[in-house]
Formats: C-alpha cells, sequence, structure tokens
C-alpha cells in the first residue's frame, strides 16, 4: 500500500512538471482554423491605480458591452481594502449585478478564439513567482500566433504586447482563470450548454426575470433539447405566475427526456398548482421511478401533498 | 514512514476538495441551480461507473481485492465534489489519451474508492 502512495506521489509530482506551455505550443505547432492574428481596437481603456486591476479590468470589460458604471461605485463592489486586492469571485459576482452572463474560457486556443469572435477576455495572471506570487487581473483583446504574442490592457499600459508563453505561464499559475462577459441572449461559440447554463442560473438567481427568460431561450434554440433550458424556463414562467406556459415547458421536458425525475417532479408541482390532481399524481410518480436514493428522500418531502 | 504518508494522503486529499454550490428553493419546485447540480452530479457518476467497467481498471481493482460491485457502490457514496473531481480527472485522462496519465487516474480512482471510508 505505501508503495502504491508513494507511485501516485511520485506521478503526482511528474505530472504537474510537464510541458509548461501546452496551450501555445499546440497552437503554433499544428495551427488551427482561427485568424493568424485578431485585435479588438475598440475596447476602451483605464491606467489602474495601485492594486486597483480587478475593478479597473471589469470596467473595461463592462465598457466594451455598453454597460457604464461609475469606476468609484465597481470598485466598491469589487475591491476588498483589507486585502488589497480584488477576489475573483467578486468579479463575478459584481458582473452579474450590471445583469451580464460570465461565461468561462477553458484554454489558450478558446481565449484566442473568442478574441477573434470580438469578445475581450478578463484574466487573472501571477506575474511574480509561484513561491513569491505578484497576481494581476488584465484584459486579453488581442493576439499574434506569428510572435506568438497576445495583446493586454493591463495595469497602466494600454496594448501592452506579451510574449504568448509568458503570458500562459502567468495565466496557469493564476490557476487558469479566464471569463468573457456576454448580455444575456448571447451565445459563446468555445463554451458548452452546461458553463451558459451555469450562468444563467447564477444570474436567476438574483431575480433578473426578463433577462433569465432571454437567456435560457437562446440556448434551447442552440441546444433545443436543453434539459437545464427548459427547467429553468419552467422556473421562470412558474415565479411569473404564468402556471400555464409554466406546465407546457416542462411537459416538453418530460417528453424529450422521459427519464428525468427532475423535470417530472417540477411538472408534478405545477400541475398541482394547476388543480389537475391526477395528472400531478402521475407526474410525481414518474419523478419518485427514476429518482436516485438521495433524490428520492428529498421528493418524499415536496411531493407529498400530491402522492398522498 | 507513517508520517510520510499521512502528508501524502493530505496532499492528495486537498487537491480534490472543490466547493459546493448554494442550493436554492421556491415554493416547492426544485430551482434551476439544484437541477443543474443534481445533473452534473448524474452525469459525473455515469462517467465514473462506465470508466470502472474499462478492462484495465477492473484488473487494477481486482489487484486490490475489490469487486466492480463493491466499487460501484463506493463511487455512489462519493461526495458531490469527490465525484465531480474524479469524473473531471477521468475526462482529462481519456481525453489526452496518453497513457501515463490513465495510469495516474486509475491508481487515483482505486486509491479514492479503497480508502474514501477510513479517512
Amino acid at each position: 500500500m505505501q508503495r502504491l502512495l508513494f507511485l501516485i506521489f511520485l506521478a503526482q509530482l511528474l505530472v504537474s512538471c510537464a510541458t509548461r506551455t501546452p496551450g501555445t505550443d499546440k497552437l503554433v505547432d499544428s495551427p488551427v482554423d482561427i485568424p493568424a492574428k485578431a485585435h479588438i481596437l475598440d475596447v476602451p481603456f483605464n491606467a489602474q491605480e495601485e492594486n486597483h486591476c480587478g475593478p479597473s479590468t471589469l470596467w473595461m470589460a463592462l465598457k466594451y458591452k455598453d454597460k457604464s458604471i461609475d469606476l468609484g461605485e465597481l470598485t466598491k463592489q469589487t475591491y476588498t481594502k483589507d486585502l488589497e486586492g480584488t477576489l475573483k469571485s467578486d468579479m463575478l459576482g459584481a458582473a452579474r449585478r450590471q445583469v451580464m452572463l460570465t461565461i468561462p474560457v477553458k484554454d489558450m486556443e478558446a481565449m484566442l478564439r473568442e478574441v477573434s469572435d470580438q469578445n475581450p477576455v478578463m484574466v487573472f495572471q501571477n506575474l511574480g513567482l509561484e513561491e513569491m506570487p505578484k497576481w494581476h487581473f488584465s484584459l486579453l483583446h488581442g493576439y499574434d500566433l506569428g510572435g506568438p504574442d497576445v495583446i493586454l490592457h493591463s495595469g497602466k499600459t494600454k496594448d501592452e504586447k506579451m510574449d504568448m508563453r509568458l503570458f500562459e505561464r502567468s495565466w496557469i499559475l493564476g490557476d487558469k482563470w479566464a471569463y468573457i462577459l456576454l448580455n444575456p441572449g448571447e451565445i459563446s461559440k468555445t463554451a458548452s450548454e452546461k458553463d451558459h447554463l451555469e450562468a444563467a442560473a447564477a444570474l436567476e438567481n438574483l431575480h433578473y426575470m426578463s433577462a433569465d427568460y432571454v437567456s435560457y431561450e437562446a440556448i434551447l434554440e442552440r441546444w433545443p433539447k436543453s434539459l437545464g433550458a427548459m427547467i429553468g424556463l419552467g422556473n421562470i414562467y412558474y415565479a411569473n405566475k404564468n402556471l400555464k406556459k409554466s406546465e407546457s415547458m416542462l411537459e416538453k421536458a418530460t417528453e424529450l427526456h422521459p427519464s428525468s425525475p427532475l423535470a417530472w417532479h417540477n411538472r408534478a408541482i405545477v400541475e398541482k398548482d394547476l388543480k389537475q390532481s391526477a395528472e400531478a399524481k402521475a407526474s410525481a410518480k414518474k419523478a419518485m421511478e427514476f429518482a436516485d436514493p438521495v433524490l428520492k428522500q428529498k421528493f418524499e418531502e415536496s411531493l407529498s401533498g400530491i402522492l398522498r | 514512514m507513517k508520517i510520510f504518508v499521512r502528508l501524502m494522503l493530505c496532499f492528495m486529499i486537498s487537491t480534490t476538495m472543490v466547493e459546493l454550490p448554494v442550493m436554492q428553493a421556491h415554493a416547492g419546485m426544485i430551482s434551476t441551480t439544484e437541477a443543474l447540480h443534481e445533473m452534473n452530479r448524474a452525469q459525473g457518476e455515469a462517467d465514473i461507473q462506465e470508466f470502472l467497467k474499462r478492462d484495465d481498471v477492473q484488473k487494477q481493482l481486482m489487484k486490490v481485492g475489490l469487486s466492480q460491485e463493491e466499487a460501484q457502490k463506493r463511487v455512489a457514496s462519493l461526495s458531490d465534489a469527490e465525484v465531480k473531481k474524479l469524473s473531471t480527472d477521468i475526462q482529462k485522462a481519456t481525453a489526452g489519451g496518453d497513457i501515463g496519465g490513465i495510469l495516474v487516474t486509475v491508481l487515483l480512482v482505486v486509491l479514492i474508492i479503497y480508502l474514501i471510508k477510513r479517512i
């Protein structure tokens, strides 16, 4: 057993020491179908104050999407004085407060693809050493595979050119944090159905009704069988007290995903509220049939009035 | 040696911990956030179960004296964070198609399933 542990430990170390810039290497060695270079020229620039890279980066990204917010107000929402900086989660939270979808960008290729698609990418870098980090937010909005370089609005420098490998290393050391901001209804070409759903659901939690409606509709148009989008729309209609529409959306969900306990569950609740007790009971039974033990326990409570 | 093993365990466990989403529900309906969370877990579990059916993984499991049935039961009792971490690891290893990576993951799967109840 101890030998097994030791082997795994060694293997983990080896993996973490492997090639340092896999994304750039791959892009340079085997070109993909993106333009050789791109630069989004109309990205607003703000020269940051000391330690204020977070609010400054977010301000530029928002301004590019026509969201004008006072930098002082944005600083209040993102900057934490005692930390002398900005938490990653606060960057996303503040963007949502401006009714924007926060979509993660997973690797170098996806980042360049987003830039060539006119979406600047907020990135988090470690400009120091692994052991002595110097954290930094900046806005990636251009690249040239010929260099290869990237172009950033960073700190006090507009359109800063940075070696792509150097950038990738700093980004990996910053734990690969990269996001674009989209308006509800917009779809990223690089992100998955799940990424879009998570972003839309995070907005839904803040109760921007009409924005969520548009987000889920767009997801459903791009991924017509999206169970998450149908459940989301069912919830929005329900919260809006439009029970009929909620029901028909969940009916569609159960038709396309007949073994989804979640869709059946919510359909049962809506049918109960519509006083269709026979239908509600049938749906609740279906929900129980497909639920795993954990869900079953939860459902026993929420569906008890219907099943009885 | 014992301390060394413990240290290694801590190191590996700390790399498997991830955050849990906040649940929110209105009036009996399963909220979208909660639904997505459930769907992710179901998908993650399905991916791991699929992986456990591989020949090389089965051999590893047999080597440490774990039946497939018991392994599956242990997967079912993993926490959400563990399911997420494990399925992500498997996805990465199998997508890259690199043998070393798969081996590491196989060992990790075995280790986590094997030790989960003793930590």
